[in-house]
Formats: C-alpha cells, structure tokens, sequence
C-alpha cells in the first residue's frame, strides 16, 4: 500500500486564550475540511492555551479526525488527521 | 461635524437633535445587537464546552470579522454530517455483527446480567434446543445446562464472579465436548450489563485427540509385541535411540546400555564397510548378517533397513529376526537336496541301465522321468517333455491309450508299434503304482517291455502243437487202420497185401520216429545243451543215395537230379545228422513244390570241405520268410494246411550244420523257388583207417 503525499499546516496560536483557540482552530479545519477529510493535511496546532488541549480534541473528534495531543517544552501540540491515520 | 454646527440654522439644530437621538438609538441598536451575538457566541461556546468569550479578549468589531458563530455554525454542520456517516457504519456495522451472529459456527446466546436469555444464534438452537423451544427471556440453567452436563461452575457464573472473561473446557453434554468461553458486556461504570456465551464444538478434535493417543498406544504395543528387534537409529550419528523388548533380548543388554551406542557395534559388526543407506544411497536394504549379543556370541539374523522421517530429523528404522533356525533348516535342506541329488544320480542310472523303455508318470499323467530307450522308442526326449501331459507329446494312439488307463493297480499291456525298420514291435506296457511314504498314489511307472519274438514264438508254439498234433495223427492213424486190418483181416488178405500193410505201418512209425526225433531235438537245443556230435567215417556217395532213394522212387509229377562226386569219398561225420540235413531239405524242396518241376542235389566234396545244395523250382520265399526260415516253429506258410511239417526241420538243420563247424544259406525268390546250400568242414581222416 502506497503513503499518501500529505501536506503539513502549522498553526501558531501561542498567545491566545481558550475560545479564541478554539474558534481560530476550528476556522482552520473548517476551511480545509476536504483536504483534511482526504488525508493529504495534517493540521498542527501550537498553543499554550491548556484549556485547548480538553476543548479542540473532542470537537475535532465528533467532525471524524483523529486527535493527538503533545505536550512540548511551554506549550502544546495538537495534531489533526483523517481519522485512520492518527 | 463640529463645522455643520456652527453654521447650522434652527433648522439645522433639530436635525442635528434627531440625529444625535437617531444615533443614539443606532448605538443602542448596534449594542444589543453585539451583546446579543455575544450570547449567542458564548451560548454556543458553552455548548463546546469552553468559557465565554471575554470582549477584552475580542473587541465587537473582531469579533463580527472572526464570525464565531459562522465557525462554530460550520463545525456543528461537520458534526452532524459525521454523525450521519457514522450512524450509517453503524448500522452496517449492527447488521454485519448480526449476520455473524447467525452465521456463526460456534453457538453464541446474550444473557443479561440475571441470566435471561437476551438473544442466541442457529448454531446454538441447532446444537441445543428442541424444535419448538424458546429461550429469550427464559433462564438457560435448566434448558441448555442439564444436571448431569453440568460438571463444574457454568462460564456464567463465572464471569459474573469475576467480573472479566471466563471459560469452562470440555463442558460434556450427551456424548460432545464444548469450551464454552464468557465474555461480559459492561456499561460505562464498569457494572457487567450483559454477557456472552460461546460455545466451541470440540468434539471432533476431543475425538481426534483420543484417536491419537489410541493410535500411540497401539504402536508402543505393537512395538513392543512384534516378535522382532527394532531399533531407531539416528542417521546422521547413527547412534540408537530407541529399541524394543525384542531387540534388548535379542542383544541380552540392558536399555541403558544399547540407547546412544552406535549400531554398529551390535548390527553387523563383523563385516561392517559403511551403512546401505546413508552411504551406500541404498533406499532400503534387506541384508543377512550376525547380531552381536552381549557375552562375545552371535545369532544369524535377517535385517530389514529403511530411512524414515519424524518430524524433521531423519532415522533408521532397522528390524531384524533371528533366522537360526532357517540357517539350521536350510543346511538340513542343503543336505537333504545333496541326498536326494546322490539319489536321483543313482536312480537315473538305475533307469538309464534298464535296457527296455521306462516312463515315470505323475498322478496327473505328466511325464516325470524316462531312459533313453523310452526316448527313443518315442521319439522324444525327456529334456523337452519333462512335465507335460502324456497327449502333448506321445501321438499313437494306441500306445497313448494304452498309458492312460486306468493306472491305480498293476496291470500289463500289449500295443503295436511301428519299427524302426518297417512292420511293427509289439511291447508288453508293464504299470505299477508309485506310492508315497504315505502309500498315496502319486505316479506310475511304465516299462515298455519289446514281446514281439516272444509272442512269436507263443503264436508259433500254438500252431506247432497244432500242426505236430495234426504229424503225429497222421501216420497214427494209418499205422491203427493197418494195424486193425492185420489183426481182424488177416487171413482175407493176400501175402503181398499183408507185406504191403506191414510196410506202411513200418513207414509211418518210421515217421513218427522221426518227429520224435526232431522234438527231442529241439528240445536239447532249447534246454541250451551242447548238441552231440557224434563222428564217425562213412563213405559220402553211398550215404547220399540211401538218403536219396525214397524221393527217386517218389510218384509224382517231380523231377529229380543227383549229381555226386564222380569219385566217392570218406569223410569223417555224424553220419546219422547228415542223413537228418539231407532228408530235412529234400522233405521240404518237395513239399514247397507242390506243382511238380525239376529238383536237384549237387554235392561237391574236397579234401577241406564238403558242399551240398539242394534246389527246386516251388512257389520260393519272400524275404521275410527268408529271414526267418531258421526260427523254431516257423512254417512259410502256416495257414496252407495241407503242406505238413512241424516247423523244426531247417532249425534242428542249422544247429546239426553249426555243430559241424559248417555254415547254412539259402537263396530264394517267390514263384521260382529255393535253393538251400551247406558247406561242412572236412576232418582229416586217420592213416590208414577204413571204412
């Protein structure tokens, strides 16, 4: 079975606070669903934004991607894949 | 702004008032308006779970550029079309799981967590239910779980008891075997809601798993039972691993003592150049050798070697049998063939010494043994016709016929056969049973025994008591009818008739004389006594002529010639035997001459021998007579009755000429008559002796 290509989108929201977070994440999958959808996107959201890491995952979760979150040196990151590559 | 107020009219101040209230009310307006989308942003926030938007964190107009709820709006869009998809996998997902539910191979029943049946699969019905019988709603305990199946807590109560999976192997119900495995169902407290059972089917491999063993078991007895050795030897150390009971009483050594010893120390030991199989390339070797036991002996044995694989090592597989006792079996067999080999010589030259055809028969009729007369007289040797059928290979019927009588008693058998030089031999068959040690008929024997002279001479013997009986009748008959005459008649008869009667009965007793003579003769002859000569010197003319008178003087229709000697001699002779000889062969020149001609004696005398032939003009002889004209009892031809004689005249002829040292021949033709020739050596006469 052959990789899909898949393409990275970095999304630097260090700064912000948890709607914002939210809203800026979910305006981000919103507008690359298909490709999202598709499985040639990771989407990589950077926050620091603690409360994000219990209110993007299980929003993203119910759309059909699959979530993982990291905790990295002062922040967090949040990937989101189709949901079969997670 | 501040410009269109100074230079504003009255008119111009209200409509500055009316705008300034417009925009107060816009101001209002646009305010609820926000806190409105506000609410609605957090109402919708706090429906994701997250705390409000704080409008430090997000002025009004950010906040309608950012249009959270036109994000959030399409969030809940993808949200429920994920839903959707995800209730449609799920639904195929439920009727998946159902179709394997049914179509299950193993039983499978949902119980809820008392135990009532939720729902079961066909394979459990089929497995465990009566047709008719329901079970949802219903305790299993009692419907599946009979009490005598239930050998142990039920997978139920297991899982029920423990709070995770549980099974229960080879749960026994009515003859089958199950693993019944129990998996709980739990809601999210962790509380069991429900609770699988399957049922495995094992009692296939339950059954295989006991035919296995069986099988193992059957082979260890087998291994153990077989009246042979057998060692397992590995084939690359060719070390023994493994041997039977036979096999360590064979080589008198404990198991210890033979596992990991090479096998060649104990199986072909002494003539060991390598293994047939591993170095030879052999794929089986079948091979007599000597199996060293323990104590320094050995046995003969018979080894069987064959390469077998378990698993993936590769082994010998060898078995042997003590063959002592074939050896000693076939060194008696040996013997015994050795014997009978000595015995077969001795009995061929036995049959071979036998002069007349012998055939040995089986009970079958095949041919078994025959001489080399027996091959010639057949014309077959016995290299070709050794064990077929009598009719395979002899073709005259009679003498076939003749062989394949009844052959179960002794019993003889003329039969004709051709000769080897025209007319035919007649061969008495002689059988006589060939009985087993057991006195069970298993051949015949069959000798041919050549009887053509003696039937012969039987048939010859036969005529001549005949025909003598008929000579001596003859002349008695006269002698009794003169006798009579003289005796009753006498003095009625004239004196030359009573002289004449007289001389009849003198001839015909001087002829019964005679016959007599020539019996006893013969008798002599056969009794295989020297025949007596007794020489004395006579004058030869004068003999002859006494001889020769009564035929000179013979009525007839013949005419008779003498020429003798112009000068009489002395010889030195049987006087009385050549008077036999010549009368014998004027007797029968007459009587073989019945229609008169020309008889005539020559007689020739010399100082060394003396030569008379004695020729006449009769009916002559074939050949055959000719050959046999010195037989006893011969008579040229025996069926013309009115030609007399006893058939001894030319034998008693012959041997009176053979006891002179002389010799006999005679020249004939049929139709043109006989001439009969002696010649007899000439003794020297004594000085001065006389007559």
């Amino acid at each position: 079975m052959t990789a899909t290509p898949m393409d990275e989108l970095e999304l630097d929201i260090r700064g912000q606070v948890c709607p914002s977070t939210l809203l800026t994440t979910l305006k981000e999958v919103n507008g690359n669903f298909g490709r999202l959808k598709a499985g040639t996107l990771r989407l990589v959201v950077k926050t620091d934004a603690r409360d994000a890491t219990g209110t993007i995952p299980p929003m993203v979760t119910s759309m059909g991607f699959a979530v993982s979150v990291h905790k990295e040196q002062g922040y967090y990151t949040i990937v989101i894949v189709k949901e079969q590559q997670a | 702004m501040n410009d269109m107020h100074a230079t504003a009219g009255p008119g111009t101040e209200e409509e500055i008032v009316r705008l300034r209230e417009e925009n107060a009310r816009l101001r209002d307006w646009q305010a609820r308006s926000i806190h409105y989308i506000r609410d609605k942003v957090d109402q919708l926030l706090g429906v994701v779970g997250t705390c409000p938007l704080r409008p430090e964190e997000l002025d009004d107009e950010m906040l309608l550029s950012l249009d959270p709820i036109g994000i959030v709006s399409a969030a809940f869009v993808r949200i429920l079309e994920n839903l959707r998809e995800t209730n449609a996998e799920l639904a195929l997902a439920r009727d998946e799981i159902g179709a394997i539910f049914q179509a299950a191979g193993n039983g499978i029943m949902v119980l809820d967590n008392q135990g009532r049946v939720l729902s079961y699969n066909a394979k459990l019905r089929e497995l465990f239910l009566p047709e008719g019988t329901e079970l949802v709603g219903r305790c299993c305990g009692g419907l599946i779980c009979t009490p005598g199946a239930r050998q142990e807590a039920c997978a139920f109560d297991k899982v029920m008891d423990s709070g995770a999976a549980a099974s229960c192997r080879k749960w026994h119900l009515e003859g089958r075997y199950f693993d019944v495995v129990g998996s709980p169902i739990k809601n999210q407290n962790g509380e069991i809601e429900q609770v699988v059972l399957v049922y495995n089917d094992i009692t296939e491999r339950i059954r295989s798993e006991q035919a296995l063993a069986d099988a193992k078991a059957r082979l260890a007895t087998i291994f153990e039972a077989v009246p042979a050795g057998i060692v397992l030897i590995d084939a690359k150390s060719h070390r023994i691993v493994d041997a039977n009971h036979h096999a360590l009483q064979m080589l008198k050594l404990p198991r210890e003592k033979v596992f990991g010893a090479e096998c060649f120390s104990y199986i072909c030991a002494k003539d060991h150049v390598g293994c047939p199989i591993t170095d030879g390339g052999k794929s089986i070797d079948r091979t007599e050798c000597t199996l060293e036991r323990a104590g320094g002996s050995s046995v003969p044995i018979l080894k069987t070697v064959a390469p077998v694989m378990l698993g993936d090592r590769r082994y010998l597989l060898e078995s042997f049998l003590d063959i002592t006792d074939r050896k000693q079996a076939e060194e008696a067999m040996r013997q015994a063939l050795a014997e009978a080999e000595d015995a077969r010589g001795k009995m061929d030259g036995i049959l071979q010494s036998v002069a007349d055809p012998l055939i040995v028969t089986d009970s079958e009729k095949r041919i078994i043994l025959m001489n080399r007369a027996a091959e010639e007289l057949l014309g077959i040797c016995l290299y070709d016709s050794q064990g077929l059928a009598l009719d395979q290979v002899i073709s005259d019927a009679r003498l076939l016929e003749a062989l394949r009588g009844d052959l179960t008693e002794e019993s003889r058998v003329d039969v004709a056969l051709p000769a080897a030089g025209g007319g035919e031999w007649i061969y008495q068959g002689s059988t006589s049973p060939l009985l087993t040690a057991d006195g069970l008929l298993s051949g015949m024997i069959t000798v041919l025994r050549n009887v053509t002279r003696e039937r012969e001479i039987e048939r010859m013997k036969s005529e001549f008591v005949s025909t003598a009986a008929h000579e001596l009748q003859t002349p008695l008959a006269a002698i009794i009818g003169f006798s009579e005459l003289l005796m009753n008649q006498r003095e009625d008869l004239t004196p030359e008739l009573e002289q004449q009667s007289l001389g009849y009965i003198y001839d015909k007793a001087d002829l019964l004389s005679k016959i007599v003579d020539d019996l006893l003769d013969i008798s002599r002859i056969e009794s295989g006594r020297p025949l007596e000569i007794f020489v004395g010197e006579c004058e030869l003319n004068p003999l002859i002529e006494q001889v020769v008178r009564p035929y000179e003087n013979r009525p007839g229709p013949h005419l008779f010639k003498l020429h003798l000697p112009t000068e009489s001699r002395r010889v030195r002779v049987d006087r009385r035997k050549l008077e036999q000889i010549l009368d014998n062969l004027l007797s029968n020149a007459y009587k073989y001459s019945p229609e008169g001609g020309l008889i005539r004696m020559t007689v020739q005398c010399s100082e060394e021998l003396l030569t008379v032939s004695v020729e006449d003009q009769g009916i002559g002889m074939t050949p055959e007579q000719r050959s046999r004209i010195y037989d006893k009892f011969y008579r040229g031809d025996a069926s013309n009755t009115s030609i007399g004689g006893t058939g001894l005249g030319m034998s008693i002829t012959r041997h009176f000429v053979e006891a002179h040292g002389g010799r006999i021949w005679v020249e004939s033709e049929p139709g043109l008559g006989t001439k009969v020739s002696f010649e007899l050596p000439m003794q020297p006469l004594p000085e001065g002796d006389s007559d």
